[in-house]
């Protein structure tokens, strides 16, 4: 039974050595490709970060200026090729800084672009505490958002939203994510307001200027149309009142033709200006799927080394 | 002396374990490590041993991804790691003829091709009447149109 509680014991122990040892002392970042004109740039990072980490008084952050002349004597910086230090070179160089830790960060080019590497470690154990290994475009301003966000596993912490945000705009987006200035759908719904107006705003002036021209020559038509319906609709009417009231058998046969014309008349109008509706409408929905067919979408011209082409 | 060497043992596998967070932007990521799904990112709390791992994230609409994580002897390590988004990209050449290969591994002579690239830059090769005739990198950045034209264009065109 003793024992047991020994067991016990032994292990509460054991967990609370691990759960207490909260990483805390001084922190060097080395950027291997650091150079005396880049240590402005560095100055603010680090005044950014000590910032942050003030906010759990843990950890001190090395000068990078200290950082940069004990780099120098381990790796010739005015070799723009230098390759980065092994593992081992780069915990001497926390030891000699006396941090606790190194959070180290080298960008590798590579023949389709750079990747970049970064590392937490500790120089008493030589563990790693932190990593991060990406393919990135924009080397500088992701070196800075990934180290502000590294130095958080430190804390033990998630990093703050606006540390995070820097890596969500930097990084390439999902397709869904990025928001276009113009959109195919933004021209389709234009065209679908004003017949042209998707046009115009997708630069293709011809046709822009062409749909409204044509709607426009509808309308004329399908206005004459109406006003030709009207005035037959008006003379039947009038012709088939007068029909009703004759009585002399000459003057009935003729009103009776008369009639029968303007009714003819007003019937063919009628028609014409229900196929000029169909047509209106038909325009109107190939100037919108024009719209949307032709509208706006990213395009990359690249050419090859040849000279202009001869006209 | 039973419970001790269980004791022992369960301190050793304890001490030899590392704990390890495995962060992946986007979340929801399949984490794979050696081999053997773990879950879905953010992973936190997952025991290792120290050594190489083998660290593959799988995600929709994302390029899948290897890395080689080294686990040094530390309470906790955290792995960040980003997946590229696939873009849809649509490829057209302006002149017949024209022979184009991307990243050493793709060849194609049609005017038109759609392919789905990762994010990031590409190697592109184009031959002329089967001579190496271009050689630069294009850089896959959202979903596009790609027009290659052997001609540069004229000033204020484009």
């Amino acid at each position: 039974m003793i024992l047991r509680y020994k067991v016990f014991i032994i292990s509460i122990v054991f967990f609370g050595i691990i759960k207490s040892a909260d990483y805390t002392g001084s922190i060097a970042f080395i950027d291997l490709t650091m150079d005396s004109a880049s240590i402005v740039q560095y100055g603010e990072l680090f005044s950014s970060m000590s910032s942050q980490l003030q906010a759990t008084p843990q950890m001190r952050v090395i000068d990078p200026e200290i950082v940069l002349s004990v780099v120098g004597q381990y790796s010739d910086l005015s070799d723009p090729e230098r390759e980065i230090p092994d593992r081992e070179i780069i915990i001497s160089i926390g030891q000699e800084l006396s941090a606790d830790y190194v959070m180290y960060a080298g960008t590798k080019v590579e023949q389709y672009g750079s990747i970049l590497t970064g590392e937490i470690i500790s120089t008493r154990s030589g563990g790693t505490i932190s990593t991060i290994q990406i393919n990135i475009l924009d080397v500088i301003n992701v070196l800075e958002a990934e180290s502000n966000i590294a130095s958080w596993a430190l804390i033990g912490e998630d990093p703050p939203y606006e540390l995070m945000q820097p890596r969500r705009d930097l990084f390439p987006k999902h397709p869904k994510d990025i928001k276009e200035d113009k959109t195919p759908f933004g021209a389709l719904w234009r065209s679908t307001v004003a017949p042209g107006w998707g046009q115009f705003y997708s630069n293709k002036r011809l046709p822009g200027f062409a749909f409204p021209s044509i709607e426009a020559v509808l309308f004329g038509v399908l206005f004459f149309n109406f006003s030709q319906y009207s005035s037959a609709v008006k003379n039947l009417q009038e012709s088939s009142k007068l029909y009703d009231k004759e009585t002399d058998p000459d003057e009935v046969l003729r009103l009776r033709k008369e009639t029968i014309g303007y009714w003819n008349e007003h019937k063919s109008y009628n028609k014409a200006m229900i196929n000029n509706g169909i047509m209106i409408g038909t325009v109107w929905a190939i100037n919108a799927i024009h719209a949307y067919i032709a509208g706006p979408r990213p395009q990359n011209f690249i050419h090859g080394p040849e000279p202009y082409r001869s006209k | 002396m039973k419970y001790l060497l269980i004791t022992l043992v369960f301190l050793s596998h304890l001490i030899g374990q590392v704990t390890l967070d495995i962060k992946v932007l986007p979340k929801g990521a399949t984490v794979i490590l050696d081999g053997k799904e773990i879950g879905t990112a953010p992973v936190k709390g997952y025991s290792v041993k120290p050594g190489l791992h083998e660290v593959r994230l799988e995600a929709d609409g994302y390029a899948p991804a290897t890395h080689e994580i080294s686990v040094q002897d530390a309470k906790r390590l955290v792995s960040d790691f980003i997946l590229n988004p696939m873009y849809k990209i649509k490829f057209r050449a302006k002149e017949k003829g024209l022979t184009f290969e991307l990243n050493g591994e793709h060849t194609w002579r049609d005017e038109k091709i759609k392919l789905n690239l990762e994010a990031g830059p590409h190697r592109l090769r184009v031959y002329y009447l089967d001579e190496l005739f271009d050689d630069q990198v294009i850089i896959a950045d959202r979903n596009a149109e790609f027009i290659y034209t052997r001609y540069q264009p004229e000033s204020g065109t484009n």
